[in-house]
């Protein structure tokens, strides 16, 4: 075999094994893990009760700078489309009660938060760190994994068409 | 003349019969070193805590959050998390590989530090051991008369790399769950730090063990303290803002990490941090800090966000 042949044979064999070696997405259209716990104020909160709502769940923390920004995203968003069945559900993460509360307070949103102190529900969710939101669809399907700050554009691309669909 | 040249011959048959029995010895402790290297990977040593299991699974973990660090040793509050989930699932008795699993479900494949090794990714792993088994049969071929010298070192690293290879679980030895119950480092650290108060290592584990246990004021003013016995090491700034932020007190965070960038300007994790900071108070240092960010760190696990981010922003 010439050298040039031979040298084009290992360059397409590597790039098949690089392409080879790229790994799928996450958990995207499966089923949302369970999440249930309790909250802030004490009540227990379950995602199973909002089955056949589209839920958006928001792991978030007070210590968390990047999550101030999209707390008026999600107040706006309960308000535009509340009535049409999106519900919030907050993941408080490695946080304390008060300044936890005090948090929500400060930004004027609904949103009821699981208690996550150890962080273990937030792993059972693939959290990677803060902030991170899920979209769940009325079946209780993850659609939509969201890293970082939640934008209106978000909500209007993504979360807005899974809840008028 | 004639004497002498007998002489200088004579010691020659000698030293071939002296030769034999040495390669038997080469070959006979090549062999024990074989049978030492099979019994290693075949027979379990002593019995691994729960504690160790956890060590060795988390290590075997990538901290999604950090660049290149595992999780047992990564102080990232989803690193903190991710050890629990595995103290957990080791509890229950599960093995290393279904906690692999079970990560992999949730993270992906890049959760763990060791890739897969399936389709045709088994290629990059075979390759290396097929040239090494190539090496060892053109030195075998080429030195037929040495066989026993060069064979035997052949067969042991061949059966060296095939223990390696091998599947098993070495945890199956392990404990029942409730053997090993954890208890509370901090008294221990403590009591060492206080009899130490110069030992930065003591000083860093209490401050993590206590921004492990939630202690976040506790933990800041030990951090605090190791970055007095270390004061131009950034990273300790950052873990002492971090532990100020988590503990609710920003100003003073901000101040920490202000610090920290005057010892390295483009310290990653302090402009990701104080930026974002800034970048919420509507302060534009914070856009600069954040591009400072993705300037010294473009392939951070976070740099992909804070450009989405900026790029929002603008």
């Amino acid at each position: 075999m010439r050298p040039t042949r031979l040298c084009a044979l290992g360059l397409a064999l590597v790039l098949v094994l690089l392409t080879a070696c790229t790994s799928p997405a996450g958990s995207e259209q499966q089923e949302a893990p369970e999440l249930a716990g309790t909250g802030l104020s004490g009540e227990h909160i379950d995602l199973a009760d909002h089955r056949g709502s589209v839920v958006i769940v928001a792991a978030w923390a007070s210590w968390c700078t990047v999550c101030r920004a999209e707390m008026p995203v999600f107040a706006q968003a309960q308000q535009d489309m509340g009535e049409e069945g999106l519900a919030l559900i907050g993941l408080n993460l490695q946080d304390r009660p008060e300044p936890a509360m005090a948090f929500l307070r400060d930004h004027d949103v609904e949103l009821p938060s699981i208690v996550d102190s150890d962080g273990t529900l937030s792993v059972h969710w693939g959290v990677r760190g803060l902030p991170t939101t899920f979209l769940i669809d009325r079946e209780g399907r993850v659609v939509d994994v969201h890293h970082g700050q939640v934008t209106e554009n978000w909500i209007e691309d993504v979360v807005a068409p899974v809840v008028y669909r | 003349m004639s004497a002498g040249r007998q002489e200088l011959r004579a010691p020659a048959p000698r030293a071939r019969t002296r030769r034999r029995p040495l390669r038997w010895v080469v070959a006979v402790l090549a062999g024990a070193f074989a049978l030492t290297g099979i019994w290693a990977a075949v027979v379990p040593g002593q019995a691994p805590t729960q504690a160790d299991q956890v060590r060795t699974i988390s290590q075997t973990l990538r901290c999604p959050t950090c660049l290149g660090e595992d999780v047992a040793d990564s102080a990232s509050p989803i690193a903190e998390a991710m050890r629990l989930v595995v103290a957990e699932q080791v509890a229950e008795g599960r093995s290393k590989e279904e906690i692999q699993a079970w990560f992999t479900a949730r993270y992906g494949d890049e959760v763990l530090l060791d890739p897969p090794r399936r389709g045709a990714g088994w290629v990059l792993w075979l390759l290396p051991m097929g040239v090494l088994g190539v090496g060892a049969g053109v030195l075998v071929a080429g030195r037929r008369h040495r066989l026993l010298t060069f064979g035997a070192p052949a067969a042991v690293v061949a059966v060296l790399i095939a223990a390696w290879t091998l599947p098993g679980d070495r945890f199956e030895e392990a404990p029942p769950a409730g053997a090993d119950e954890q208890v509370s480092a901090i008294p221990v650290l403590s009591a060492a730090a206080a009899e130490s108060p110069g030992n930065l290592t003591l000083r860093l584990a209490l401050a993590r063990g206590l921004e492990d246990e939630g202690r976040f004021d506790d933990a800041a003013q030990e951090y605090a303290a190791a970055a007095r016995l270390s004061p131009m090491e950034p990273g300790i700034r950052y873990r002492h803002a971090f532990a100020l932020l988590r503990g609710g007190d920003q100003d003073r965070a901000e101040d920490v990490l202000t610090q920290s960038l005057d010892i390295d300007a483009d310290h990653p994790a302090t402009l990701l941090l104080l930026g974002s900071i800034r970048q919420q108070q509507d302060g534009a240092d914070g856009t600069d800090l954040l591009h400072r960010f993705l300037q010294v760190a473009p392939d951070h696990p976070s740099a992909a966000e804070v450009r989405a981010w900026l790029e929002e922003e603008d």
